[in-house]
């Protein structure tokens, strides 16, 4: 039942330093052929219970640390278009979308790319993750969420 | 005989998810293709184009009740994700359950939740409940569903921590995949290794690292190694 057959997205990262080497997101799709996990246990699920990564070889017990996890809450509306309570995990039938792209190449001109980023070789590329959720109805067209945004990683960081 | 269902349920895997078999597997010298180092879980680092790459640990085969994958496993494939080439920015993990996931496991917010949710829990249970005993009465086995649930009622719901949730089958259920979760207290030490190890990889090769996960009830594989741990 926990196995998961909802969809979501959550990461590890350190408030402190967004977006730098400890920042790694996690995608949750299922295509929940069986049934979703019943709304009490989703419920139970969205609490916010603040919770910490440990350094390596000890035991989590969620003190502050520089890892700090979290579920983003990409789910504002429910696929009727209805306000949504639980914003962090969807129990319907789904899948996800990665798209890699280069973010300079669509801030500036369709060639902006090249001529800009200066460095050889490839640009940098950032992933952009959609959450296709099929509706109540199979008639439907089925709702778009997203997209979450995995940026890459400058070396060093 | 349960080690010939795992057996078994690896051959499946490499069936149905990877289209081979061991025999094909075992006369391939190359790690281009799937790679095991244990001999047991089978492996892939697959590239989408030069910059993305796909890591498939195998989280099954190896899969215990106190670790998801052998320790030399993970000391096989981390080095040849630190030696990728520079041209990969992203390296995607497709690990079956998630590895970050909210917790179940607060006392308080599970008596809140059931505080405001009876309503709709005792509805699921009803319904489950009709369900359950219709489809029973019609192969005749409706007193074995009910006594095997109070069999495992009494065993699961010992603690009471889940006494007031419980249904027929969810009961089983919940104990069941909770443990197969990272999030589960005895895999706690391995999913900090692997958060903190590819923390320090991304680190060192400028690679941003990413879960993948949702599906695992889509492996065959699954069901095998949860009846041998069962």
């Amino acid at each position: 039942m926990i196995d998961v057959n909802c969809c979501g997205a959550g990461l590890v990262h350190d408030p402190s330093h967004p977006s730098d080497h400890k920042t790694m997101y996690q995608v949750i799709s299922s295509a929940v052929v069986a049934a979703p996990p019943p709304s009490y246990v989703l419920k139970m699920l969205h609490n916010n219970k603040a919770l910490y990564v440990p350094q390596n070889g000890q035991k989590t017990n969620n003190a502050p640390s520089d890892t700090k996890e979290d579920m983003m809450e990409i789910f504002q509306t429910d696929t009727n278009g209805g306000p949504r309570e639980m914003k962090k995990l969807m129990g319907r039938r789904n899948y996800v979308a990665f798209v890699a792209y280069d973010p300079e190449a669509i801030a500036g001109t369709q060639y902006a790319a090249s001529v800009h980023s200066g460095h050889q070789g490839l640009a940098k590329l950032s992933l952009a993750v959609d959450f296709v959720v099929q509706g109540d109805s199979g008639f439907t067209p089925p709702t778009k969420y997203g997209p979450v945004i995995i940026p890459s990683l400058e070396f060093g960081r | 005989m349960f080690k010939n269902i795992g057996s078994i349920g690896i051959e499946m895997y490499l069936l149905f998810q990877h289209h081979t078999t061991l025999e094909i597997l075992r006369n391939v010298s190359s790690d281009t293709d799937l790679f095991t180092i244990t001999g047991t879980g089978w492996h892939f680092v697959k590239y989408l184009g030069p910059a993305v790459v796909v890591v498939g640990p195998d989280c099954r085969s190896e899969r215990t009740q106190r670790q998801v994958m052998a320790g030399p496993t993970y000391q096989g494939i981390f080095p040849k994700v630190a030696t990728l080439p520079p041209s990969v920015q992203h390296c995607i993990w497709m690990v079956s359950v998630p590895v970050v996931y909210p917790r179940l496991d607060s006392v308080e917010s599970l008596a809140q939740t059931i505080a405001t949710a009876k309503k709709g829990v005792t509805g699921t249970y009803n319904l489950i409940g009709k369900v359950t005993s219709s489809v029973a009465g019609v192969v005749g086995g409706k007193e074995a569903v009910q006594s095997g649930f109070s069999q495992v009622k009494k065993a699961v719901g010992k603690s009471g921590l889940m006494g007031g949730v419980l249904n027929p089958f969810g009961d089983i259920d919940i104990a069941d995949e909770l443990r197969d979760m990272w999030t589960h207290e005895s895999k706690d030490l391995e999913r900090t290794y692997l958060i903190r190890t590819l923390q320090g990889i991304a680190h060192q090769k400028g690679i941003r690292m990413t879960f993948l996960s949702g599906g695992k009830g889509l492996f065959l594989t699954d069901i095998n190694m949860s009846l041998l741990t069962a």
